[in-house]
């Protein structure tokens, strides 16, 4: 029950904790502060700074008034996620290869793998629209509009 | 060159010429399409806008969001499924109609009512607009510091998550538009040591990770089914129907135009208020949520009635209402215009252009919706499944071809992670966006404010425009929160009245 409220609340909470992270560490190390004076102007650090205070006060607000109203809330279920997990890693390994294989060849494996391991649809429904979107892209950017896309170290 | 012969230079590009009416069809295809959003359109094509004239740019992207707003309507009387949120209040007598048989009349009023919508809105931004921009050029920093702090308010109040986590949303996108070189002192901040990060987040990967990614993502995790959509009849929106719907078309326009010209209000709800209007007013109110046509007219008419009147405080004063103004206001910023009283004193031939291709625009509505009528069950059928891989594609080369840098794509790769994250913690990502785009006004004219009062911050209430615009903020807040306190209060009375 407990659980559920916290999930309710993390909205607010999470908020409130970036708010304390810019305070007391973000902000003194990552936004130096000017070795000259602009006299009575507020400096780099002051506009970064109200918003601190901002998450600080709105999630913490949020947070309480989540708690007051009990209400409760719960995680996707363990078989989303795992579909979560299987799309987001399907697209970091491409991003990684793009560099290396070059983008339309890395595109139209995504394109068929996404399809077919996320989707469940048929191979040859995916491939047939990968290869023809692929072309397309080719055509349109490489001959027409002549952008260049990676094309990959592995092939110089 | 002369004024008018500016004008008709504008409007007669052939890319213009071709690719508007390509964008409004464009845009109906995609609001056809539940899953689709006109936002994650518009996102995905920015960057391929960005190499054409400003006007045509520009102009594309208000044509799929034009375009849109009608083809939600198609799958929320075919599929009862909403295309767009802004045709919610579609589904309610729409899909009815579509199940008595009825659903090409059902389209051809959505259609009607979106073209005299889209019509008198035009007509109002052309009246509205010029007019704003004069009285805007009174503003100076404090009252810019005011009017943007209001529109951030109104629109982080009016967010479906609530005043707080609104304001949370407007407030990450305030901080993540603050990473870069300081506007004054050219001080790094946020940028953790990254070349990159130097120039500041760049907007497209954080506009397309924000909108594209996390729809697709979400759709992923759960799988959703494919519907099924009504057969397309030969029914028919008589004139005895055009009468009959008339009053509640110009009624549901004119909620439009109003709640579309304030910051934050936006289309979705303020079909909700014409639909309620039209069913308060009319004689046959047990037929409504049963296959009114009135209903349809209604909620269709205020959605588009909402279309160019957001374009009024984003062309006056550089303030956009909703999430696909700020992408516009980023367009613009693309092509080095600024919108705001000075673009009506710089670029009068271009803003004239805009109106008359506005108007044009709304005329492709019309006939592409009568030229596309018998392909709409198809077109709404389309599977996602099949869609969503290469949109996936586009987003990358979208966030690639402008910078040719990897970095903009795994940018936008973060923000689709983070857009997920969002959805997950409930603070609404259009807030973000809203705020990351005004976040350098807001601060350059906070900072310019305080250096012309040497850090007084008293006198940034002292005009009677900027004490104004502060009251109607503090208003807002004050009534939302006031309401939202109540809510929770009855709501738990009903819950431990139902446990007793």
């Amino acid at each position: 029950m407990i659980g559920a409220r916290l999930v309710a609340m993390s909205g607010g909470l999470s908020a409130f904790c970036l708010g304390l992270a810019l305070l007391t560490y973000v902000i003194p190390n990552f936004v130096p502060e000017p070795s000259f004076s602009m006299g009575d102007a507020p400096g780099p650090q002051a506009f970064p700074r109200v918003l601190a205070w901002g998450f600080i006060i709105m999630g913490g607000m949020d947070a309480i008034a989540v708690w007051l109203s009990g209400e409760t809330k719960t995680w996707r279920k363990p078989e989303d996620l795992r579909r979560l997990a299987l799309v987001s890693t399907i697209l970091v390994l491409s991003l990684l290869a793009m560099p290396y294989v070059g983008m339309l060849p890395v595109g139209v494996v995504l394109m068929i793998t996404i399809t077919t391991l996320a989707s469940g649809q048929k191979l040859v429904a995916s491939l047939l629209t990968a290869v023809l979107f692929a072309a397309a892209i080719y055509l349109i950017f490489i001959l027409i509009a002549g952008i260049p896309l990676p094309m990959g170290e592995l092939w110089d | 060159m002369d004024h008018f012969a500016l004008v008709v230079d504008h409007l007669t590009q052939i890319e213009l010429l071709l690719l508007l009416p390509l964008a409004v069809l464009g845009g109906m295809v995609i609001g056809a399409i539940p899953g689709l959003t006109s936002t994650m359109a518009v996102g995905v094509l920015l960057p391929f806008t960005l190499f054409l004239d400003p006007l045509t740019g520009v102009l594309i992207l208000v044509g799929i969001g034009k375009g849109s707003l009608f083809g939600g309507s198609i799958s929320a009387i075919l599929m009862n499924v909403p295309g767009t949120p802004a045709a919610a209040c579609t589904v309610l007598d729409g899909y009815p109609l579509a199940q008595k048989g009825q659903a090409g009349r059902a389209i051809e009023t959505a259609l009607w009512a979106s073209f005299i919508g889209d019509l008198m809105s035009v007509v109002a931004l052309v009246l509205l607009a010029g007019w704003l921009a004069s009285f805007g050029q009174k503003f100076g920093p404090k009252e810019f510091f005011a009017l943007i702090l209001l529109s951030l308010t109104v629109i982080a109040a009016l967010s479906q998550s609530g005043l707080l986590r609104g304001i949370c949303g407007g407030m990450l996108g305030l901080l993540l538009g603050a990473v870069g070189l300081d506007l004054v002192n050219a001080t790094p901040r946020f940028v953790f040591g990254s070349d990159d990060l130097a120039e500041g987040i760049p907007f497209l990967p954080l506009l397309i990770g924000l909108f594209a990614l996390p729809d697709i993502i979400e759709h992923y995790m759960s799988k959703a089914r494919e519907l099924k959509a009504q057969a397309i009849d030969r029914t028919r929106y008589s004139r005895a129907d055009f009468r009959k719907t008339l009053p509640t078309i110009l009624k549901g326009s004119a909620i439009g135009i109003t709640m579309g010209a304030i910051p934050g209000i936006g289309a979705t709800a303020s079909t909700f208020v014409s639909y309620a209007e039209a069913k308060r007013s009319s004689p046959d109110k047990a037929e409504f949520g049963k296959g009114a046509l009135s209903g349809v007219a209604a909620a269709e008419s205020a959605n588009s009635g909402t279309k160019a009147a957001t374009l009024i405080p984003l062309l006056a004063l550089g303030v956009p209402g909703d999430v696909i103004t700020a992408i516009l206001l980023g367009a613009f910023y693309f092509h080095g215009l600024s919108p705001g009283p000075l673009l009506f004193q710089q670029n009068l031939p271009f803003i004239h252009a805009l109106y008359i291709a506005l108007f044009v625009s709304g005329f492709c509505i019309l006939i592409f919706g009568y030229a596309l009528k018998r392909w709409m069950t198809l077109i709404a059928s389309i599977p996602r499944d099949l869609l969503y891989p290469p949109i996936v594609f586009l987003t990358i080369i979208g966030a690639y071809a402008l910078s040719n840098t990897m970095f903009a794509v795994y940018t936008m790769f973060a923000f689709g992670i983070l857009g997920v994250v969002l959805r997950r913690l409930r603070i609404p990502a259009p807030t973000v966006l809203i705020g990351f785009v005004l976040s350098a006004l807001l601060e350059d004219n906070l900072r310019r404010a305080l250096l012309i009062s040497r850090g007084d911050v008293a006198d940034l209430f002292q005009s009677p425009l900027a004490l104004g615009l502060h009251a109607a903020t503090l208003i807002v807040v004050t009534t939302v929160a006031y309401r939202s306190i109540r809510r929770s209060r009855i709501g738990k009375v009903a819950s431990t009245e139902a446990q007793e």
